[in-house]
């Protein structure tokens, strides 16, 4: 203790002074001793008796000087490092008070980062949701245009039936025309037949009027006629036969024309079309379930994040019962310091001694506990028993108390010397 | 929407609340000390609850309380703080406190009170 090495200091140092103050006086008594008694009192052996405690005194001064000079130097480190305890304090405050503020700079940002994340997922949820109900809405609109379009086309393929037996009708009618032109060709030639059995007429006609002579010169003129009639009725038959016979062709390369365009007839790529609607409609009518189901997990994932959100908020409540930790070894530490730089005056004589002890100091702190932890941790340091929380149950909070049992399992709840986490009144 | 007013001077347990309780969909206004807090309340802003702490500077929480509970009689107004003492705790009842919750209480069960004394929240 320094004050008691500073009492001990001064007590030598009064002894030794008291020492010297007894030598001299018994000198001073032996010189008056020898003035009065010359022979009683030698001089000699008054001096000698001065000088031999003299002597005596100086080497028991020497050992006292080195225990000063040792006292000295320990007081002069202890002050020495009195006075970097203060220098020492405040680092520690210093880094203390940086570690709070890291701490909360970091929960702050992990918290804003936390919202952020929860308002990006909710503008996603709501985008998504959009989508879908507009993925429905057209899935519902393209299914009803589906069926429009299929009952359209069923009407167009009924009227291009219609069509086709009209078209199968026409055509047998053409083929029809076309026999009965076909039927022609024997007129054609009984005209020829006509023709030749004329001429032959004709021939014998002449031949009769060459042989009647003069009488039978105007018969043989008709007879010239009716060859150059037969002659171009012989003509004119061939050409009707060969009239017929193109006519009759004509028709049917356009009934076999007709006949492979019915192969490809638009009937049938109606057909197609409509089977093409129907696949069509029949995978709308699975996408709209697939839909709804990405909807309702959409829906349960959100649920999910925004719970965990939650909860990591208020997880990040621990930083604020560190910073009050924090805090109050910052409040310490300064009590600390202010008590020992007291004491470094106190050394150095300038001022009264601290106006508590060190002991004293240390339970003043518990005042400023507000939490269990450091009643339990100031106990536990110095050895002391503390009585353990009884957390109780309060009915109308028991819902949130059972809540409450998830973060106990987790570590983080704070228990309480007296009543329970959570109370209604 | 229900409105719920938060008085702390932690700027940590201020944000961890706000972000909490307006996901779940509350309208949140806040104070960082108690005399903020009254100057708000005294300047017009009627809550539906009130969460205050109760070591705070300028004006503690139990002031706060018993200010408050002179403006507005029924809200319900729940103390959120490290404080363990039960002499601390028998103050803020005696005071006008409606519950006291020792910190860190959980999103899902701070919710659950406040639908417990703010019954259609």
């Amino acid at each position: 203790m320094p004050d008691s090495i500073d009492s001990v200091a001064r007590l030598r140092q009064r002894a030794l002074w008291t020492r010297r103050a007894v030598l001299a006086g018994l000198a001073l008594a032996l010189v008056a001793g020898h003035a009065l008694w010359p022979e009683a009192v030698p001089l000699t052996h008054g001096l000698s008796l001065a000088l031999g405690f003299g002597l005596a005194m100086w080497w028991r001064r020497r050992p006292d000087r080195v225990r000063i000079g040792r006292t000295h130097r320990t007081t002069e480190v202890v002050v020495q490092d009195i006075s970097t305890l203060r220098q020492a304090f405040a680092v520690l405050k210093q880094q203390v008070s940086a570690t709070i503020t890291t701490s909360e700079t970091a929960v702050m940002s992990m918290m804003e980062r936390m919202n952020r994340v929860h308002y990006r997922a909710l503008d996603l949820r709501t985008r998504v949701v959009a989508a879908v109900e507009r993925s429905h809405s057209l899935s519902a609109d393209s299914l009803s245009r589906a069926g429009e379009h299929g009952v359209a086309i069923d009407s167009l393929a009924v009227h291009q039936q219609r069509f086709e037996e009209a078209r199968k009708q026409n055509q047998d009618r053409v083929r029809a025309v076309a026999d009965q032109v076909r039927q022609l060709m024997p007129l054609a030639a009984l005209i020829a037949d006509i023709s030749r059995q004329t001429n032959l007429l004709a021939i014998n006609a002449s031949i009769e009027a060459a042989r009647a002579g003069r009488e039978g010169a105007g018969f043989k003129v008709v007879a010239a006629e009716v060859r150059r009639l037969s002659t171009q009725t012989t003509e004119a038959a061939r050409q009707i036969s060969e009239g017929i016979t193109a006519a009759a062709q004509t028709i049917d390369e356009q009934v076999n024309a007709a006949s492979q365009i019915d192969e490809d007839s638009s009937a049938h790529q109606l057909s197609e079309i409509a089977q093409h609607i129907q696949t069509m409609s029949a995978t709308l009518s699975d996408v709209v379930p697939y839909l709804s189901e990405l909807s309702t997990n959409m829906d349960t994932g959100m649920t999910e994040v925004t719970t965990d959100i939650i909860d990591t908020l208020g997880d990040m409540q621990f930083q604020d019962i560190n910073r009050q930790l924090l805090e109050q070894i910052n409040h310490a530490l300064s009590s600390l310091s202010d008590h020992f730089s007291q004491l470094y005056h106190l050394i150095d004589g300038e001022a009264p001694p601290p106006p508590v002890m060190l002991e004293e100091l240390l339970s003043l702190w518990t005042q400023n506990y507000v939490m269990h932890s450091q009643r339990r941790a100031h106990a536990q340091a110095l050895g002391q028993s503390i009585p353990e929380p009884e957390v109780v149950r309060v009915p109308d909070a028991a819902a949130a108390n059972s809540a409450a049992d998830d973060q106990e399992a987790r570590g983080l709840t704070l228990a309480t010397s007296h009543g329970p986490r959570i109370e209604l009144f | 929407m229900k409105s719920v007013f938060l008085v702390d001077d932690s700027a940590t347990m201020l944000m961890s609340l706000k972000g909490t309780l307006e996901i779940s969909g509350y309208k949140v206004d806040t104070a960082t000390d108690g005399e903020a807090a009254l100057s708000k309340l005294r300047g017009g802003l009627k809550p539906d609850l009130i969460i205050t702490d109760i070591n705070m500077p300028r004006m503690d929480g139990i002031a706060l309380i018993r200010e408050a509970r002179k403006l507005l009689r029924f809200t319900p107004i729940l103390a959120l703080t490290t404080e363990s003492q039960q002499g601390k705790r028998d103050e803020a009842k005696k005071s006008g406190a409606t519950g006291w919750l020792v910190k860190p209480v959980g999103g899902a069960e701070l919710v659950k009170v406040i639908k417990q004394v703010l019954p259609g929240a």
